[in-house]
């Protein structure tokens, strides 16, 4: 299934450090190729971007790698913005933390907010990644249309 | 007989007589302040905080002297509260300890000597537990700040780390000379923040652990160490460095805290300009007088933003996205202040500038 899961998948990674998006970016591309990655530097852009974005089409999912810890908007205000936007439009995105961060309280924090799919630790780590993508698209039952 | 520091007593009693010979006895050795009344004795304790010791007489009418020490102890914590009362009275006398956290009580008709050491007590009684209080607050603060360390130290600490790790792996596959030598570079920006970071560290423990050595200044010294430190910014960012000091005669203060609060308001001076602004201006600007030294660092950077400004001193918080903090820069700087007894004032405005006035009272 991994040659497929850019069908099912594109990313948005956002951290304040620059060398961790480029980080996440080579791992991803390394993982499968063609899948998709766009990168923000701050959270609250990413946020503007996902509100007015149309919804993607079909199956594909938009997987949100968020850094924790950021000036201004970090990643918990981010997941607590994106927690209000409206169902319809949240459900085609799978938000996860990637962080540096191994502090207990960060995790217990992030796991006790629902919207958070997923608690990753840097570096971010392809098979953990993949993984996790697979048993999304187990759990959601999602098939690609057939061509 | 040695003069102990004048110990303040308060004296409740609702008996005029009673309230005149206590004063009579005791006003040379200590300073007395009497009330015939529960609400004049609280008056007096609103308007003097520094009182040690409280006396009340058990019999008043109204409120019971046992009564209105129990009722004291919220409001005023610090006096230490002594009962007086006859020998009759000694139901109240053992209601008045459990419930009022009495200290002493006194029996009456009062002996001049017994009451004397009583005072004393209560007062060598008063300090030790102030100074408990005092420590406790100051263990209370290293408590929260360890907690904040704990919890930012696997961010700021293994952060860098983790990029840097990350990074090689790129490089170790990686064909293209340019890719390489960028992701160095970024490479060595994510240590060198590491590298500010236990700098930092270091400053915050000096400013919390250390005694601190009285000392002259000469605040040109000062001024022409700050040139050297940051002619090299200075010159690669093309920013106009200029120091000023006005000072007569020597300021008895304490150099290491100032250097500190120095050398972090200028990396920030220096660090939040702005790229198009054509003429990047620092100014340092020092003027000693005998009671006071007032100290301006300001720039004609990127400002700070109205809704940051209340939080730029807070341990850990960063305002700007684009440039490397360890988020201890202005918290030494308070840290620091602190120590000096000094205070400081933040005018911004965004793209126009920064300016941070210092006042440090003389030592």
């Amino acid at each position: 299934m991994t040659h497929d899961l850019h069908r099912f998948f594109d990313f948005i990674v956002i951290d304040d450090s620059r060398l961790d998006l480029i980080i996440a970016q080579k791992m991803l591309r390394r993982m499968n190729a063609d899948f998709s990655v766009q990168t923000y530097d701050q959270a609250a852009l990413a946020l503007d971007f996902v509100k007015e974005r149309n919804i993607p089409e079909g199956v594909l999912r938009t997987v949100l790698l968020v850094d924790v810890r950021m000036p201004l908007m970090d990643g918990f205000a981010f997941m607590e913005q994106f927690s209000q936007l409206p169902e319809e439009l949240r459900r085609h995105y799978v938000p996860c933390m990637l962080t540096s961060s191994i502090s207990e309280y960060d995790r217990t924090r992030a796991e006790n907010m629902p919207v958070v799919h997923a608690f990753l630790n840097k570096p971010p780590d392809a098979a953990v990644l993949e993984a996790l993508l697979i048993g999304y698209v187990k759990d959601n039952a999602l098939t690609l249309p057939v061509s | 007989m040695t003069s102990p520091p004048k110990i303040k007593v308060l004296f409740l009693d609702d008996e005029p007589n009673n309230v005149a010979s206590f004063k009579a006895a005791f006003r040379l050795d200590f300073k007395v302040l009497t009330a015939t009344t529960a609400s004049e004795a609280e008056r007096l304790l609103e308007l003097h905080p520094d009182i040690h010791v409280v006396l009340s007489d058990q019999r008043m009418p109204g409120k019971t002297g046992a009564e209105f020490l129990h009722d004291i102890q919220q409001r005023f914590p610090l006096p230490v509260r002594i009962l007086v009362t006859g020998y009759t009275d000694i139901e109240s006398v053992i209601q008045a300890i459990n419930q009022g956290r009495i200290f002493r009580y006194i029996a009456k008709p009062w002996i001049e000597q017994d009451v004397r050491s009583a005072l004393q007590e209560a007062y060598q009684y008063y300090t030790t537990y102030s100074l408990l209080m005092q420590n406790n607050e100051e263990l209370r603060t290293a408590n929260e700040e360890l907690d904040q360390f704990a919890h930012n130290l696997t961010h700021d600490i293994r952060g860098p780390i983790v990029s840097a790790l990350g990074a090689t792996d790129i490089l170790q596959e990686s064909d293209n000379l340019y890719e390489i030598r960028e992701i160095a570079a970024m490479m060595r920006a994510s240590l060198q923040k590491l590298d500010n970071y236990v700098a930092d560290l270091n400053d915050f423990y000096l400013l919390k652990r250390t005694l601190l050595q009285k000392s002259d200044i000469w605040f040109e010294a000062i001024a022409a160490d700050m040139q050297r430190i940051f002619s090299m910014q200075a010159l690669l960012h093309q920013i106009t460095f200029s120091t000023q000091v006005v000072q007569e005669s020597a300021f008895p203060g304490y150099e290491v805290p100032l250097r500190i609060i120095l050398t972090n308001l200028l990396d920030n001076a220096f660090r939040y300009q702005r790229p198009e602004e054509l003429h990047k201006e620092v100014k340092l600007l020092i003027k000693v007088g005998a009671k006071e030294t007032v100290i301006e660092v300001s720039d004609n950077g990127a400002g700070i933003d109205k809704e940051h400004l209340q939080q730029v001193f807070q341990l850990f918080y960063r305002a700007s996205n684009y440039r490397p903090g360890s988020g201890f820069g202005l918290y030494n700087v308070q840290t620091a202040l602190k120590k000096l007894n000094g205070r400081i004032e933040v005018h911004s405005e965004c793209n126009k500038g920064t300016t941070f006035i210092l006042f440090i009272p003389a030592q």
